[in-house]
Order: structure tokens, then C-alpha cells, then sequence
């Protein structure tokens, strides 16, 4: 086992990338934990992000903050800082009220506010509250006044409808996992390549690849040890990776969902080690190794959905997407991320993802033989 | 002079692995940011929704629903009119948003999870419940009479009573701070070219530092040769980048040119100051050097922005300091506040500290690397 132990020493320098990587997702995971509300499986209405400035001290103008503020989150920014507020998506409506505004309604005027949005769907729902209660309010001050005007606006609009969900999924958490999941992509990706481009580059250094086929070892017990420490070095990579994924999700690793997600991973590491070896049969030069880990890793991250959910993709990027394996990988998680009865149909696109992933793989490890058997006759 | 620049020049546009990181590489990096972002904003503006309605016998008969929803249908939503089961399979499918049941005079609704689609639904449906209570409140009230009273509400229901003001600014697209943070890491690897010239004249860093030591040419000379070299291909790598982002990817850069290229410029000149810097104040090797700067400008990079626009906001928010002493967010931050504002304060404000940032960096190297002598080497 001198040469398993050889690549073990090989691989233990380069634990400094390998750290990185890691720390890099478990950082990201962690970030979108923060935001993660956890274990809701009841409905819960969308609130928009949003800023008032109110100069009308009347109860009118006081009760219609109020009522903004159910159905969305005012946050407190100075006004000097709201164009930043808005560009960075802090918030998404900034409504301005002036001193004028109760006096307007109770008097019938024409009702002028001046806001400042992002134009997405948060601020169009913003808008549909505004203009809800102005019209409940220039209706009602015609019948009621004082606070039983203020009252019956309260009692009409808060009139609230149940809603059900039609699903007892967790469908925040499984959202948490599968950009977890998804993301592992870059992780395994940049880990095997690394790894195994550059154990093989020291390996196949032109003086050390020499001295290894002139020698009496057998050529195929000394190919099988260089992948037997590699695939081990990367199993505990996986099993790392699925350790966090426990302790990040404890609640679902052990559900039907879970597991697979474990099993797809599975499947994708092996896919990784043998590009690895793809690439690093390719080339030995140790500064081109470090370019393509990057475009390769970051390439099919972006391309395939690991960093930008698949669904803001465009159409065109997605069926690009399709002639590379993350694809499939990605994909599964997201069938996964829906899956609420297992049975024989809603398993087979799983079952297929995963397949056409092994056909990945077994392209590249012939691929990888016949660029090998190449090298060996120039050799 | 002339002749040492010509021949770092040649041997900076020779060396492979540094025109991959600093020309290649951003605009790589570039590409994959235009695939992934391009849909993301007009995917975030509220769009015609997919809902289904169980078109049974309560829903047929109960005419104000059916008045309203078919008035939204088309404009708000786009409705299917199918039984109970296939509506469970269209939400099953996630083919709908949410569907509406009729079961008495109020629906009941279902969806999937939770969403801003979803809350509008709910939106819709409790703004019809609501224009009910307006009548029993109203209508039915004693001493008017209903006609009238129906008329005038449903006229001012149909009204255009509020009229907003939008006051927002119209350069809100803030995929766009993604690429500015790109050309910020560009300039920032643009150090790695300056270490690169300089590293050939020091005597401790290889045997051409050593040849060129001991040269009589003056040390000033060969420095501020290579300096420039180093800033004319950096520059090259930069120019090369922002037009493939603009005439390629299309990033907007606002409407002030020539402000936009000064900024570059600067940055640039403060990213072969960071490679300086690294080169002559850290005594290990060449290659750990340029770890030290892809390091760095990946650190710094993040922090304003790269990996999410977010970070950029809450390290300004939370923590300005930070992001004021960060070049990479300087040169992000200059190009936002081209893009974005009106006035000139934050960009010069930007400019400044670059250009500060830049004479401490140079500062300091000068002070390391002079009057440097070896006895023996």
C-alpha cells in the first residue's frame, strides 16, 4: 500500500483548499438559514418590505399606518439612506404621506401620494393596500365620523378569508435543503477536481512517472491504489457534506425526501471523481488546473440552477444546461424538493435523472482510458 | 526607461497563467453572471397568475363572484373553470397558483405554499368580501335610500379616488452592481501583473532579480518601468472587459462616460498598487504571493457584493468603515454611484479614497524596497 499511502500524503497538503471549500458552504447554507422560518406548514401572507413617512398626525392617517403595518413590514429608514434602501431590495415601497392627506379624504379632494418603488410584485401589492383603504375611507366619511369612521374602515378591511394549504410539506425547509443540495454541486465539483488533477499531476510528473512504470509494481495494482485513496478521501468528503446537511435539517435527512436527496448526492460524488479523473488525466500543469476547477465548477453552478434557482433562469440557458450532468443532479433535487407521495410514478423521473447521471460517468472513465492509452504511447 | 518597459510588456503578455486570471477569467466569469441573472428582474415584476375556479352548481349561481372574478380574469389572473379533482391536479402539477371553491357564498382557497401570488388571491377574494360588508354597512343604513346609496358606492369603488406619484428613480436594475463588482476583482487581480514586474527586480525573489540588481541601471528606473508596463496591460485586461460588458452583455453604465473610464483608471492604477504592496512588503514565495492577492480580492470582492448584493448593503449599512477602506468597494460603489445618482459627491468621494489607498500602498513598498542590499545572496 505504499502508493495509497503516498497519495493520502499527497492529499493531506492539500486540506488547506479543501477547508475552503467547505467553509465557503457551509457559510453560504448557514446564510440562508438565517432567513429560513422553519417547520411552516400553514399558510402565512406575504408582507413587503416597505417605508412611511407620515406628516398627518389625524387618527385617519395613524389607523391607515396601522393597517399597513399587518399586512406588511414597515421598517424604520432615514430618508437620506432610502434610494440605497431601495436599489439594495431593502425594501421595496416608500409611501409618502402628507400633512393634507385625512383632510383630503373627509373632504372629498382628489387624494395625491407620492411613493417610490422597485416595481416588482411587492410594490403592486403595496399599491393594491394603499388604494384599498383610501377607497373604504372616501366611502365611509360620507356615513361615520371620528373614531367610528376610523372603526368601521378597521372592521371592513380586516375582513380575512382562511387559506389552505394543499400540501403538509414543509415546503420551506425542503426550499432550504435543495439550495443546500444544489449547492453541493460546487462543492464536490471544485473538491474532486482538485483533489484528483492534482494528485495526478504529481503522480505523472514526467521523473516520478517514469521511475513508476520501469518499476516492478504491478501498473494495475498502483492505478487501483491512486483510485482507491482518492475515492476514499472524497467519500469522506461526501460524508462530511451530509453530516452538515444532518445537522443543518435534522428534521428531514431521515424522511423519504431526505434520503434521496442523500442518495442523489451519492450518485453526483461518483460523477465528480470520475471527471476528476478526466480532467487531470487531460492535463498535469498545475497553474491550468486551477483555471478550469474554477470555470468548470462555477461554470455549471451558474449555468445549472446551483446558485440562481432554476426557475429566474432563462429558457434558453436551461436546455444548454441539459448537455451537462449537474443538470440532472439539479434537477432531481428540485423534483425532490415537490415530492409529497412516493410510489412508482412520481419515483421514475428520479430513478431517470440518476441513470442518465451514470451514463455521464461511464462516458468519462472511457474518455479518460482512451486519453490515457494515447498518453502512454507518446510515453 | 523605454527599453525595460518594452520587454516587461513582452514578457507580461507572454506569461499565460496571468492573462487567464486577469483578461480571461473575468469575462468567463461575466458570461456565467449574464446566464444566470438575466431573467431574475423581470421575473420579479407582477405578472398575469394562473389560478383555477371548481366550476360547480354554488359557483354558478353566486352572481357577485362570478361578476367580479370574470371581470379579473385576462387582466389579474388567468383562470381555468374545471372540476374539484382536476383542480387538485393543476395545483399538484404547480400548473396553478391556487384554486377557489365554492361550497356557500364565500370560497374557500387552496394553494400549494405560500407566496406573494397566493397572498394576492387571497387579496382579490377578500376585497369582494369587503365590498359586501360596505353594503350592509352602508346601504342598509337607516335614512338613506339603497338605490342611491348602491350607485354612489359602486361609483366610487370604480373610481380613480388616489392618485400616486411615482418619484422613484429609473436606474433600479441591481444585477448591475454583479458586473461593477466584476470589473472591481478584475482591477484587484490586476495586482498580480504589477507583482508579477516587480518580483524580476528583486534580488531575494530569483536569479533575474539578482541579474537586474546588479545592474547599473537605477533602481528608480527599473521600478518605474515595470510599474507602468504592468498598469498598461492591466489596463488592456480592464478596457477589454468593460466593452465586452457593454457591447456584449449590455450593462448599463449609466450616461457619463468619461467618468465611468477615469474610474476604471484609477482602479486599475489601485489594483497594481495592491500587487506592489504584496510584492515587496511579503518576504515568501512568488506563487504564495499571488495567493495572497487572489486571497484578498476574493475577500474584498465579496464584501462588496459579488456573492450577493445584500452584503454590499448591510456592510455599508452596518459597518461603513469597512467598505470604506475596501478598494474593490470603491471602485463598485463609484460605478453605483454613476449609475444611480444624479449627483457627482459619491463618486468623487470614491475616486479620493482610491487614490489615497493607492499612495499608502506605494508608500509603504517604496519604503520597504529601497536602499535594499545584499552582501551576499
Amino acid at each position: 500500500m505504499i502508493v495509497f499511502k503516498t497519495v493520502l500524503k499527497v492529499i493531506n497538503r492539500l486540506k488547506g483548499m479543501l477547508i475552503l471549500y467547505t467553509v465557503v458552504l457551509v457559510a453560504i447554507s448557514l446564510m440562508n438559514q438565517f432567513n429560513a422560518k422553519g417547520n411552516v406548514i400553514t399558510y402565512q401572507e406575504t408582507k413587503p418590505d416597505i417605508v412611511i413617512y407620515n406628516k398627518d398626525d389625524s387618527l385617519l392617517a395613524k389607523e391607515f399606518v396601522n393597517y399597513m403595518s399587518k399586512h406588511t413590514n414597515i421598517k424604520d429608514i432615514k430618508e437620506d439612506k432610502l434610494d440605497d434602501a431601495l436599489f439594495y431590495r431593502d425594501v421595496s415601497y416608500a409611501l409618502f404621506i402628507d400633512s393634507n392627506f385625512s383632510s383630503n379624504i373627509l373632504n372629498g379632494n382628489q387624494i395625491s401620494l407620492d411613493y417610490k418603488s422597485t416595481g416588482d410584485y411587492n410594490s403592486s401589492y403595496t399599491e393594491m393596500l394603499v388604494n384599498k383603504y383610501v377607497k373604504v375611507a372616501s366611502i365611509y366619511k360620507d356615513y361615520y365620523s371620528g373614531e367610528e369612521l376610523t372603526k368601521n374602515i378597521e372592521d371592513t378591511v380586516s375582513k380575512e378569508i382562511k387559506v389552505n394549504l394543499s400540501t403538509k410539506l414543509d415546503v420551506d425547509t425542503l426550499s432550504y435543503a435543495t439550495s443546500y443540495f444544489n449547492f453541493l454541486n460546487y462543492s464536490f465539483l471544485a473538491g474532486s477536481l482538485y483533489v484528483i488533477s492534482m494528485v495526478l499531476s504529481s503522480i505523472k510528473e514526467e521523473k516520478v512517472y517514469k521511475r513508476t512504470i520501469i518499476s516492478s509494481y504491478d501498473y494495475k495494482k498502483h492505478n487501483k491504489e491512486v483510485l482507491l485513496a482518492n475515492s476514499i478521501v472524497l467519500f469522506g468528503l461526501y460524508i462530511i457534506y451530509m453530516i452538515f446537511g444532518y445537522v443543518l435539517f435534522k428534521n428531514l435527512i431521515f424522511t423519504p425526501n431526505g434520503l434521496l436527496y442523500v442518495l442523489n448526492s451519492f450518485v453526483y460524488v461518483i460523477c465528480t471523481v470520475t471527471i476528476g479523473f478526466l480532467i487531470g488525466t487531460i492535463t498535469q500543469n498545475r497553474a491550468a488546473i486551477s483555471g478550469i476547477i474554477n470555470v468548470v465548477a462555477l461554470g455549471t453552478s451558474f449555468l445549472c440552477g446551483c446558485f440562481v434557482p432554476i426557475e429566474y433562469m432563462p429558457e434558453s440557458v436551461v436546455s444548454l444546461s441539459k448537455i451537462l450532468p449537474t443538470h440532472y443532479f439539479v434537477s432531481t433535487n428540485e423534483i425532490i424538493k415537490t415530492l409529497d407521495k412516493i410510489d412508482f410514478n412520481s419515483i421514475l423521473p428520479i430513478i431517470t435523472n440518476l441513470l442518465i447521471i451514470v451514463v455521464f460517468s461511464l462516458v468519462f472513465v472511457i474518455l479518460t482510458n482512451i486519453i490515457n492509452k494515447k498518453k502512454q504511447k507518446i510515453a | 526607461m523605454l527599453h525595460n518597459l518594452k520587454y516587461t510588456l513582452k514578457t507580461l503578455f507572454r506569461t499565460r497563467a496571468l492573462i487567464f486570471w486577469t483578461f480571461a477569467f473575468p469575462i468567463i466569469l461575466g458570461l456565467f453572471f449574464n446566464m444566470a441573472f438575466s431573467n431574475i428582474e423581470s421575473d420579479e415584476q407582477m405578472k398575469i397568475f394562473e389560478i383555477a375556479i371548481v366550476d360547480n352548481q354554488e359557483y354558478r349561481e353566486n352572481i357577485i363572484y362570478k361578476n367580479v372574478l370574470d371581470n379579473l380574469n385576462g387582466e389579474v389572473f388567468d383562470a381555468k373553470y374545471v372540476s374539484e379533482e382536476e383542480a387538485k391536479n393543476l395545483l399538484e402539477e404547480r400548473q396553478i397558483y391556487g384554486y377557489l371553491y365554492f361550497e356557500d357564498d364565500t370560497p374557500e382557497i387552496y394553494v400549494r405554499k405560500s407566496g406573494i401570488y397566493q397572498t394576492i388571491l387571497k387579496f382579490i377574494v377578500e376585497e369582494v368580501e369587503q365590498r359586501k360588508s360596505i353594503f350592509s354597512n352602508v346601504a342598509l343604513k337607516e335614512g338613506y335610500n339603497f338605490n342611491n346609496v348602491a350607485a354612489d358606492i359602486m361609483a366610487k369603488l370604480d373610481s380613480d379616488v388616489l392618485s400616486l406619484n411615482n418619484k422613484s428613480n429609473s436606474n433600479l436594475s441591481y444585477t448591475v452592481i454583479e458586473f461593477y463588482t466584476l470589473i472591481a476583482m478584475a482591477a484587484m487581480y490586476g495586482g498580480t501583473i504589477g507583482l508579477s514586474a516587480i518580483t524580476t527586480s528583486l534580488a531575494n525573489m530569483g536569479e533575474v532579480g539578482k541579474r537586474s540588481s546588479i545592474t547599473p541601471t537605477k533602481k528608480s528606473v527599473m521600478v518605474i518601468s515595470k510599474t507602468l508596463a504592468s498598469y498598461i496591460v492591466a489596463l488592456c485586461g480592464i478596457a477589454i472587459l468593460m466593452l465586452f460588458l457593454y457591447f456584449v452583455l449590455h450593462v448599463d453604465f449609466g450616461d457619463k462616460i468619461l467618468y465611468v473610464i477615469l474610474l476604471a483608471m484609477v482602479g486599475t492604477l489601485a489594483g497594481n498598487a495592491l500587487g506592489i504592496l504584496v510584492a515587496s512588503l511579503f518576504k515568501c514565495s512568488y506563487d504564495a504571493k499571488i495567493g495572497i492577492i487572489i486571497a484578498i480580492t476574493m475577500f474584498l470582492s465579496v464584501l462588496s457584493g459579488m456573492m450577493g448584493i445584500t452584503l454590499k448593503y448591510v456592510v455599508d449599512t452596518n459597518l461603513p468603515f469597512v467598505n470604506m477602506i475596501n478598494p474593490c468597494n470603491m471602485i463598485t460603489d463609484g460605478f453605483y454611484a454613476l449609475y444611480y445618482y444624479t449627483t457627482l459627491n459619491r463618486f468623487w468621494f470614491d475616486i479620493v479614497s482610491l487614490l489615497l489607498f493607492t499612495m499608502l500602498c506605494l508608500t509603504i513598498s517604496s519604503i520597504s524596497i529601497r536602499r535594499e542590499k545584499y552582501d551576499s545572496i
